[in-house]
């Protein structure tokens, strides 16, 4: 018996039992004005009240206000008998279930992730001056430009300045959006200076090692292979007007576009002398890869929003740019070990890194110092997610899964694999999103109690 | 004609006011006497059983709520207004024919709505004065309404006239061809000595659950289910969004299925196999599949 069939006996049903119970309260009837009114809900609310209760029991006057709703010249006809499944708005759980998988794999697999065309894909340098109206809103990307690793930031005004990160083959030094609590300015010249030191040694680990597959420490759970870095933003540029790109006055690094390399990236200036800067070149057209990184500068308020913003630009010094072919899970281990991999938090002033690959350490002021919490770990971590200043993951070889819930105390989860876990991206405690290094991805809504494969669409 | 409320004299500048309003033209023959009759009328069936006698500020904000224009032209009309008279043919003639189709069938349709022109003209006469259906229209809705209510009131009245001389073990519809249960039918030997008693139970816990629902409950699951109404005239009858009354329909049987669950199971003491028997039964005797339409998986 098909659901129709089955709607419409238990109608019968119903029918009968309000039919039988119906017939008590029919003594007095609503007269034509008072029946007109309430059709036209013009009565009072107490009125209303009044009619529900008796047209509920009163057969006859249901009868007729049913057969006043026929009359109705706008509504004659018109309408469905049938429970639709559009007006059940549980339907759109599916719908938007499947496309966030469809948006997850195209932003990690798909025609958008670093994987989709097999090629290597070039990084584009970009410094993103958030804008007022929309202070976390992606920088514009030419059709041709694949966002390789972002890093999502902070929400922070237009009117401060960037600070600084970077997302190199893997490992995120992501700057953190300059919130207020900071100490002083010497002190984020000196954390900013950090990251430069971490940022270069990770460059030059990692150039052509081909795009990061999406280790990005996501806020917000968007971390695999990809999100929206934005740049963090220093306290001396409070109140000040963004400034027009000042190439290598900013401090984000990105990204990559082997086609509109040259276009996208402008010639590095010397705000940081100790920065060499070059225009980017990309000899092998959209083949390869051209890393550019860009060194935090202190005070520099750029308004830029990256190379592939054209125009606002704030570009980075082009490290180097040897062609690459396309990215390949272990070429992430093959990094220098001594090369940190910082996990930023929500918190500006809050970080984790894997130092040395086998140690986690906390800074909360941001990198000024660091405390190790976690050390001599027997694998090799990889990287990191950290949803709040509290809750970070980390992730390894041989399915390492590590979380902090306090900030403090690292525990082992419970992996869905053996193999090397290059990605993790996490939106809490609980929920949480890993690739393993033949591509799986694995999903966890109870903090790793159980994982579900998530399947890639095709 | 219908007993009127006499305004108090405080009222005249707001009478006035509202005649202004109604904006009945001249050749209509309304005076301010005969509208202000016309308000008094209204405003005595409204305030008519409420305790006290209404305020000022009631009756004006009352007065205020009203479809001026179509009483002033209901007014004319009960008048014998020629002029008027030919308004409202031209007005509502179409409409009410439409009106009278739609409720009673293309057949019928034409003969009910002619059957009210006689009395809003107002044939009969009573102590040398006519009588006309005008009189009872007091602005409370549109005049157009009006009508299609009083057509749906005659259609209504006339067919359950009609069906009272049927008899009461005709079936109620196509789609419903065996009468309801008698639990105290007899059974045959072979059957269940039980089924008759779960048969009854099953029924008591329909009707508590039916009972136990709010109003507008029992009404949206009346007009769905007794009246045939779409979604969308449900929604227009209660002043909801036709998704609203999808989902609450959808709801309210689950609740219902629950409802008659719980109780078959607490107050009724049934194991599962007895509640599975209810169902089993009142699958086979009722007409309908009671087990797939109360199931769980539903």
């Amino acid at each position: 018996m098909n659901p129709r069939d089955n709607e419409r006996e238990f109608g019968a049903m119903v029918r009968r039992g309000l039919a039988s119970g119906a017939a008590a309260a029919e003594s007095e009837h609503l007269d034509a004005e008072v029946l007109a009114a309430y059709f036209e809900r013009t009565l009072t609310a107490e009125e209303l009240r009044a009619c529900d209760l008796h047209v509920s029991n009163c057969a006859q006057c249901r009868s007729e206000m049913a057969a006043l709703a026929r009359a109705e010249p706008e509504i004659a006809g018109a309408g469905s008998r049938r429970f639709s499944w559009i007006w059940d708005w549980r339907f759109l759980v599916p719908v938007t279930a499947a496309l966030a998988m469809f948006v997850a794999w195209a932003t990690v697999w798909g025609p958008f992730g670093p994987r989709g065309g097999r090629v290597a894909t070039p990084i584009v340098a970009q410094n993103q001056q958030p804008s007022a109206t929309s202070p976390l809103a992606p920088p514009p990307v030419p059709p041709s430009t694949e966002m390789v690793e972002v890093s999502p930031q902070p929400p922070s005004t237009a009117t401060k300045d960037s600070k600084g990160s970077a997302a190199v083959h893997g490992k995120n030094v992501e700057s953190t959006n300059a919130a207020n609590g900071r100490p002083t300015d010497e002190e984020s010249q000196n954390a900013r200076r950090e990251f430069k030191k971490e940022r270069d040694r990770g460059a030059s680990d990692t150039v052509g090692g081909g795009s990061g597959g999406g280790v990005g420490p996501a806020e917000g759970g968007s971390g695999v292979g990809g999100g929206m870095a934005k740049p963090p933003q220093s306290e001396a540029a409070k109140g000040a007007a963004p400034a027009p790109p000042a190439p290598n006055s900013s401090d984000a690094t990105i990204a990559v576009n082997a086609g509109e390399a040259e276009k996208k990236a402008a010639p590095a200036a010397g705000a940081e002398p100790s920065k060499p800067s070059a225009p980017a070149q990309n000899p092998n057209g959209s083949a390869n890869a051209s890393t550019q990184q860009k060194a935090p500068s202190a005070h520099a308020a750029t308004g830029s929003r990256g190379a592939a913003a054209g125009a606002t630009a704030g570009v980075g010094l082009q490290k180097s740019a040897p062609p690459v072919a396309a990215e390949t899970v272990t070429s992430r281990f093959k990094q220098d070990e001594s090369t940190p991999i910082v996990i930023p938090t929500p918190d500006s002033n809050i970080l984790w890194r894997v130092a040395g690959a086998h140690e986690i350490q906390l800074s909360r002021d941001v990198g000024a110092t660091w405390q190790a919490q976690l050390t001599e770990t027997s694998v090799r971590l990889v990287t990191g997610s950290a949803p709040s200043s509290k809750i970070c993951w980390v992730v390894g070889r041989q399915g390492t899964i590590l979380r902090t819930v306090d900030g403090e105390k690292w525990e082992m989860v419970k992996s869905p694999t053996e193999l090397d876990i290059t990605s993790v991206s996490a939106q809490d405690a609980d929920v949480a999103t890993i690739t393993a290094s033949d591509g799986k991805m694995y999903a966890t809504q109870n903090g790793g109690v159980k994982w579900k494969r998530i399947k890639k669409p095709h | 004609m219908p007993t009127a409320l006499r305004f108090s004299s405080d009222l005249a500048a707001a009478v006035e006011r509202l005649f202004t309003v109604a904006a009945a033209p001249a050749d209509w023959g309304l005076g301010l006497a005969a509208f202000r009759e016309a308000l008094e009328r209204s405003a005595a069936s409204r305030f008519r059983g409420s305790a006290g006698q209404p305020s000022r500020r009631d009756i004006i904000a009352y007065l205020e709520s009203l479809n001026l224009p179509d009483l002033a032209l209901a007014c004319a009309c009960g008048a014998g207004n020629s002029r008027a008279w030919e308004e409202f043919v031209s007005r509502y003639r179409a409409e009410l024919y439409r009106a009278g189709r739609a409720i009673a069938g293309e057949s019928g349709g034409r003969e009910l709505a002619d059957s009210l022109y006689a009395e809003l003209y107002g044939l009969e006469s009573r102590e040398g004065q006519r009588r006309t259906l005008f009189d009872y229209f007091h602005g409370r809705s549109k005049l157009g309404t009006w009508l299609r209510a009083i057509l749906s009131q005659r259609y209504i009245n006339e067919f359950r006239r009609t069906r009272r001389t049927e008899s009461l073990d005709a079936p109620i519809s196509d789609d419903d061809p065996r009468p309801a249960i008698d639990p105290a039918a007899p059974v045959s030997e072979t059957a269940d000595p039980e089924r008759r008693r779960y048969l009854a139970l099953l029924q008591a816990a329909l009707s508590e659950a039916l009972v136990a629902l709010e109003p507008r409950e029992r009404l949206r699951l009346a007009y769905y289910y007794i009246e045939d109404l779409t979604l969308a005239q449900i929604g227009r009858l209660l002043g909801e969004h036709e998704a609203t009354v999808s989902r609450k329909l959808d709801r309210a049987r689950r609740d219902l299925h629950q409802q008659v669950d719980a109780a078959l199971r607490g107050k009724k003491r049934l194991s599962e196999a007895q509640v599975q028997l209810c169902y089993e039964y009142a699958r086979e005797e009722w007409p309908f599949d009671l087990t797939r339409a109360l199931s769980k998986k539903e």
